[in-house]
């Protein structure tokens, strides 16, 4: 009975079954949330929780998408992401973190039109700034394959342009969209020079398998000229370039998604947002 | 009036709050850091920004304090009373008591503002590539003086309210109410205006047309664009968002005066 009343006692043994309990804690598996981002709350309750400070409400919105990983969302999952980004973007249109990480995300994932929007927003409130015009040309070039449009919106950016060098390759890009329309191997040389200038690594790695999902493509793109060359016939069937030998293997898509023929035969990327592409 | 100005900025040095401020200050650096780094390409704008919204709280919060420290409690505590015995207007005291506060709150704003300059030049050591970098210098000072006079019409209405109200906590309470609500009332009447919000359908419109009248829309009062972005704002909005934001103080301190002239202590 003595013992129980000494504090000593009391300390030694409620330390060890602390240090037991943590090593067990140590090994038993951290238990985590499956869900990226299931909730956006309405804009006037965001504005109230900031305490009225649209600012504030915009960098708390920013924040958030930004810690979020769009890689391992379903697809209502990134139509939320979406959601926070546009909210952000009504809060504070002129934030760059927010275009230029929407921008760089949303069309590759399905969020065509709500990245768009964002950067119009961004182009309007940033007067100064070239690239959120840059970001919103290359998507209807790349998405669209609208060259003409793409070219003449790119336009819009070389006065922005502060470095003559700058100014130069604008201009000549949004010439050769005008001239030439989409072509794979000029989208490839593309995403990875923005691959190269993006600072967030995750964004990086992103951009480079999306080159390599774009090498993929170009692979069979060469395989089906071969094809059409030979048979005078389009093409109907991926796999029929690898029986005549033209290719070893179907290209890996490290998304996951796959390559499919359009109704002329060319190859293209499956699950691509546009829905005239199959 | 400015011996009371003075016995205000006496006791506002020598409470506790005083030290608030400088602990705001520290909690304003961290933040305005911490909020940077999250920022991929924009550390130092997001530093500002984050900054100026802290800024903006501490402000309303310390007018909000002074207020109660220097004039509520007084009232509450009927050494009101003592005080007015003096050969001294209602009317002065209260003044003193408001400006007091209001200078009170210009020296904390400066002294945060400081202490933000040095958070935006940190975040920007993170990332020494930013392309489009915020102004510190002028642009800045005119947007946290746009701050300190959003602060000054919520101490207005805080003083109002005192003069009016029999119970201590009130004031406060009403005065941080009215600053979240003057702030957020231009953002919401936007969004609800174009459409954004069906719950609140097109027919209560009217009533929030009304309670812009009411109500000062403090958000007019916020330029953090122009150091931030560069985007210079118009001059004429800036003047007529000054001088509104001043009348409606004016109008506050009056009623003020006249209400406290009028209370009848037991």
């Amino acid at each position: 009975m003595k013992l129980l009343r000494n504090p000593v006692f009391w300390l030694f043994s409620l330390a060890f079954v602390y240090v037991v309990a943590t090593g067990r804690l140590d090994r038993s598996p951290r238990q985590q949330d499956p869900r990226e981002l299931d909730a956006v709350l309405p804009r006037l309750a965001q504005l109230a929780l900031a305490g009225g400070d649209r600012y504030l409400a915009g960098n708390l919105a920013t924040i958030r998408a930004l810690i979020a990983d769009p890689n391992r969302m379903t697809p209502d999952q990134v139509g939320l992401l979406a959601r926070v980004h546009e909210d952000a973007a009504w809060f504070n249109p002129a934030n760059e973190d927010n275009y230029y990480v929407a921008g760089n995300i949303l069309p590759w994932k399905g969020q065509f039109d709500a990245g768009q929007r964002i950067l119009k927003l961004a182009m309007d409130a940033r007067p100064f700034d070239w690239l959120p015009v840059f970001y919103y040309a290359f998507d209807i070039w790349y998405f669209d394959k609208d060259g003409l449009r793409a070219g003449q919106t790119l336009k819009q950016a070389v006065p922005r342009a502060k470095e003559e060098s700058d100014r130069l390759l604008l201009e000549t890009l949004a010439v050769r969209w005008m001239e030439r329309g989409y072509d794979t191997v000029s989208a490839i040389r593309m995403v990875q020079g923005m691959a190269a200038a993006s600072r967030q690594s995750r964004l990086r790695d992103y951009y480079q398998k999306r080159v390599q999902r774009l090498e993929g493509l170009l692979v069979l793109e060469k395989a089906a000229a071969q094809h059409r060359e030979r048979t005078r016939e389009p093409l109907s069937d991926l796999n029929e370039l690898v029986r005549e030998g033209l290719i070893g293997a179907l290209p890996v898509d490290p998304f996951g998604l796959g390559y499919d023929v359009d109704k002329n035969g060319r190859p293209v990327l499956l699950n691509s947002p546009r829905k005239e592409v199959k | 009036m400015w011996q009371i100005i003075l016995a205000t900025w006496k006791s506002g040095l020598r409470s506790r709050y005083f030290y608030g401020v400088a602990l705001l200050a520290v909690l304003l650096v961290i933040t305005a850091y911490l909020a940077s780094s999250f920022s991929p390409r924009a550390p130092r704008t997001v530093a500002l920004d984050v900054g100026l919204s802290g800024l903006r709280i501490s402000l309303v919060l310390l007018g909000l304090l002074w207020v109660q420290e220097a004039f509520s409690r007084e009232v509450d505590r009927k050494t009101v009373q003592l005080l007015l015995s003096y050969p001294l207007r209602r009317g002065d005291y209260l003044m003193g008591r408001f400006f007091g506060v209001v200078s009170l709150s210009a020296v904390a704003a400066v002294a945060l503002t400081l202490a933000l300059i040095i958070a935006a030049v940190a975040a920007g050591l993170q990332y020494e590539a930013q392309q489009y970098l915020p102004s510190l210098g002028v642009a800045l000072w005119v947007a946290v003086f746009d701050v300190w006079l959003e602060s000054v019409v919520v101490v207005a209405f805080t003083v109002f309210m005192s003069a009016i109200s029999t119970t201590p906590m009130l004031p406060f309470v009403a005065g941080a109410g009215f600053a979240m609500a003057g702030e957020g009332l231009g953002t919401a009447l936007e969004y609800v205006l174009a459409g954004g919000d069906r719950s609140l359908s097109a027919a209560n419109t009217p009533i929030l047309q009304a309670i812009h009248w009411l109500l000062p829309d403090l958000s007019r009062l916020d330029w953090r664009l122009w150091p931030m972005y560069q985007t210079v704002p118009d001059p004429q909005s800036v003047l007529w968002a000054i001088v509104s934001a001043l009348c409606y103080t004016g109008v506050l301190v009056a009623l003020a005066v006249w209400a406290f002239s009028r209370r009848e202590f037991s």
